[in-house]
């Protein structure tokens, strides 16, 4: 209470008001209010910064005329402004105040303000020679710009022009025509309708390399599936698609037909410094210490996108493919030397493998290896490694030990099957909550088709298995909608504060209840979003409400996110409770109106698989 | 005289001599600057809520070491009164009981001199507590800033005729010394801003 003005006061002053509130509170509780009369004298010498008892002065109200040993006035400050910084840091040895307008000042030890020099940010601001300061304001706005340029959308950038020629027609002509265009890819129709795409070096290599004649027809050469992008599609979705097909060119169409080419380069024209891109970083990194700083700068990334307003879909879908990459990364190069690792199939799960994972809670991966391969005595100490690896990179334990290093988790198929089958022949609450782990599972390096085939058996299982569904649905149902008949809230109060726990009773229901549809009707998927676009196109959920659901979940998902950064700035570890008095009546108004949703799809998940006959 | 007389009468009348430091010279210059919320007007019947208190030295408020007391409550504060100074039955739930809320101001103050907008009726609240239980009351000398800002403007004003009324509502003397508002009137705000006051009156003469 005290120290809230002194806080509030801080908060407009930079660099102070960069710091977290944590750190501000202890300032604020350091201060002194100081009153200076009309005309008064104040001054600061070296021997007080070295007696330790000299002070940083803040100017609530008044104005006061800064004089150096000559006597020359140098600066004069008011209002929200701070002195006395340059003798505490030793620049100058003497300077004389002058009050020219009675003032009011907030006082800092000197000790305190020292202490402050080890946040990055201040230091930076008091510390740095001018050179460094441009420096650090320019990657700040590099990165506020690739985050821009990272929200633009495909038909922003420049492409290249379409190039079409239908398979039968010659290399010639598809070489006259690209370069017409001025071009250096063409997509090639061919007749079973699945176009292709050649670029110019698959020409020059034809030509040069594989003995292919100016007139052959061009439709060989042609690389297939073809690589598309939407013309309003957002321009990271056309770089992370890059990335995950290793491809330099996406094809961009329009809801009609294909309309350009974009290619990487220009793409990253549109990024004006690529050096920011976290993406790049992963890719050039060579040890697993360098992947360090990339953490950090996704995290950061997340709060940017977040405060420009990029729903959290959006969010989640960037930062878990980056996590991803990261993953890949840290194995890769933890495996270049283990070629029998090589053939697995490393897989991510949970909230991970469905890509709604933001901020890191923990880490949930698996490994299966093929049934052809023996497994190596020394496989289960290189999977101990990663799974440290990753932990120290800043990818908590996961709570429940699933993770690589985990035998249970590390195993090859047939053993996985096996393992599975128990799993489901014996439901409890633990054997169901793994299967649900395992179900969202998403490949990320290796043979996907391992987890592919482990999935079909869970399929089938279930296909044969009806009364199994009502059990696993069972915990949709499990806490209650906190909005009662009258449509008020039910809060939970522990220690008297109205919170209620959003991943509970808001998220979890319509992820599990999502989850469980895409069981019943075979849906490889694992994004929540993906499972009820799946879900409306095969008509099981209708358009209205298949929509009304998934903004819901992106709603919740931003409240949850928000409230995750604030804990993350007050340096608290992050849950999922929501304080419902900090939220605007307008969110609070949504909020409940997405109760009502998740409440509408509860009584559809119970109808449909009769959970309550269960219960 | 009368001062010493009654003094030392006090002095004679303090049930715990753990005490005995109220009635000393006080250890240094600082003065205390001192407010608080109570339940209503009447020092009789109605009780502190919460206290605030800061030490002024030489030209500074020292707002680090502020002394900041929330009082438990027996009764349930009124409604009116809780609109008053927005302290809730809920804020003072962990608050502490009255006599060890002002064992804690009393260590405080030691027996430096007190400023205070209304000073007696802030006084009278803490003697409320401290009669039944010590057998005297506050033996601090005590400056009252409204007498402090009446005698400015009487100065000021003194060859007017006829002589105007002073207005001396905290608010008119804020506004018309010009001290900056440091937000929702609260107790410690209020030490505050007595306290700036207080300094700004005192360096004017």
């Amino acid at each position: 209470m005290s120290t809230q003005q002194a806080l509030n006061f801080l908060h407009q002053v930079s660099p102070f008001s960069s710091l977290n509130d944590k750190v501000l509170a202890t300032i604020a509780d350091a201060m002194d209010v100081v009153y200076f009369a009309l005309g008064s004298q104040l001054e600061i010498t070296q021997s007080q910064s070295e007696k330790q008892n000299g002070y940083l002065y803040f100017v609530i109200k008044g104005h006061v005329a800064e004089y150096d040993a000559e006597q020359q006035q140098r600066a004069v400050y008011g209002h929200n402004t701070f002195f006395g910084e340059a003798t505490l840091l030793q620049k100058e040895s003497f300077l004389r105040y002058e009050v020219i307008e009675e003032a009011i000042l907030y006082r800092l030890p000197q000790s305190v303000f020292i202490a402050l020099l080890e946040q990055p940010n201040i230091e930076g601001y008091f510390v740095d020679d001018i050179l460094t300061k441009l420096n650090r304001l320019q990657s700040q706005r590099q990165a506020e710009a690739s985050s821009d340029a990272l929200m633009g959308i495909v038909s922003d950038a420049p492409w290249q022009n379409l190039v079409v020629v239908s398979a039968e027609q010659s290399i010639r002509d598809c070489v006259e025509q690209m370069h017409k265009q001025q071009t250096d890819a063409s997509v090639i129709e061919q007749p079973d309708n699945e176009p292709g795409i050649v670029t110019s070096i698959d020409l020059l290599n034809a030509l040069a390399l594989n003995e292919h004649q100016l007139d052959d027809a061009v439709g060989p050469i042609a690389n297939r599936p073809l690589v598309t992008v939407h013309q309003l599609d957002y321009l990271f979705n056309a770089l992370l698609k890059m990335t995950k097909y290793r491809v330099n060119r996406l094809v961009v169409r329009s809801d009609e037909e294909l309309i350009g080419v974009l290619h990487q380069k220009e793409l990253m024209s549109v990024f004006a410094n690529q050096s920011g891109l976290a993406v790049v970083k992963i890719q050039q990194a060579q040890t697993v210490a360098d992947l360090r700083a990339v953490v950090d700068e996704i995290d950061r990334l997340v709060i940017h996108l977040n405060n420009r307003g990029v729903k959290t879909h959006y969010i989640a879908k960037l930062v878990n493919e980056l996590h991803r990459k990261l993953i890949q990364k840290v194995f890769e190069l933890l495996t270049i030397d283990r070629p029998e690792v090589q053939q697995g199939c490393l897989m991510v799960m949970g909230s991970e493998g469905r890509a709604e994972q933001v901020i890191r809670t923990d880490q949930d991966n698996a490994f299966i290896l093929p049934d052809s391969v023996q497994k190596h005595p020394g496989l289960g100490v290189f999977m101990q490694q990663f799974s440290q690896a990753l932990i120290d990179l800043g990818f908590p334990r996961c709570p429940g030990n699933i993770m690589v290093s985990n035998p249970e988790w590390c195993l090859t198929l047939s053993e996985f099957k096996q393992q599975l089958r128990d799993w489901l022949n014996h439901p409890t609450a633990d054997t169901l909550m793994k299967v649900s782990i395992l179900f969202d599972a998403e490949a990320i390096l290796g043979d996907a088709n391992l987890l592919a085939e482990l999935k079909q058996t869970l399929f089938k299982w279930v296909a044969a298995n009806q009364h199994f569904l009502p059990h696993f649905a069972k915990p949709v149902l499990m806490f209650d909608t906190p909005i009662n008949f009258f449509g008020h809230w039910v809060k939970e109060k522990p220690s008297g504060q109205a919170q209620i726990d959003l991943k509970k009773t808001g998220i979890f229901p319509i992820v599990h209840g999502v989850r469980c549809l895409a069981l019943k009707h075979g849906i490889t998927k694992t994004n929540t979003h993906w499972r009820i676009k799946a879900l409306m196109d095969m008509g099981v959920l209708d358009e209205t409400f298949g929509f009304e659901l998934g903004e819901v979940l992106n709603f919740m998902n931003t409240l949850r996110l928000e409230a995750m950064i604030v804990q993350l700035n007050c340096e608290k570890t992050p849950d999922n409770l929501i304080q419902v008095t900090q939220l605007s009546s307008l969110q609070q108004d949504l909020l409940k109106d997405g109760f009502k949703v998740v409440s509408r799809f509860k009584q559809r998940i119970d109808h449909q698989f009769k959970v309550s006959a269960v219960l | 005289m009368l001062k010493k007389w009654r003094r030392n009468w006090q002095k004679k009348r303090l049930k715990d001599p753990s005490f005995q430091f109220l009635f000393e010279t006080p250890p240094d210059e600082d003065l205390v600057c001192f407010d608080c919320e109570t339940s209503g007007l009447n020092p009789k019947k109605d009780v502190l809520i919460s206290l605030s208190a800061v030490k002024i030295r030489g030209q500074s408020i020292l707002t680090s070491q502020a002394l900041n007391l929330t009082f438990s409550q027996a009764q349930p504060i009124s409604e009116a009164s809780i609109k008053v100074h927005m302290i809730r039955n809920q804020d003072t739930l962990t608050g502490l009981p009255p006599q060890q809320a002002i064992q804690q101001f009393l260590q405080f103050i030691g027996s430096r001199p007190l400023v205070g907008y209304y000073l007696e009726f802030d006084v009278a609240m803490v003697n409320q507590v401290i009669r039944p239980w010590l057998g005297i009351q506050l033996p601090n000398p005590q400056i009252e800033v409204s007498e402090l800002y009446y005698d400015l403007k009487f100065s000021q004003q003194s060859h007017a005729i006829p002589q105007p009324a002073i207005n001396l509502s905290f608010q008119t003397i804020l506004d018309d010394l010009k001290i900056p508002n440091f937000g929702q009137h609260d107790a410690f705000n209020d030490a505050l801003m007595t306290a700036l006051v207080y300094l700004k009156l005192t360096q004017l003469k």
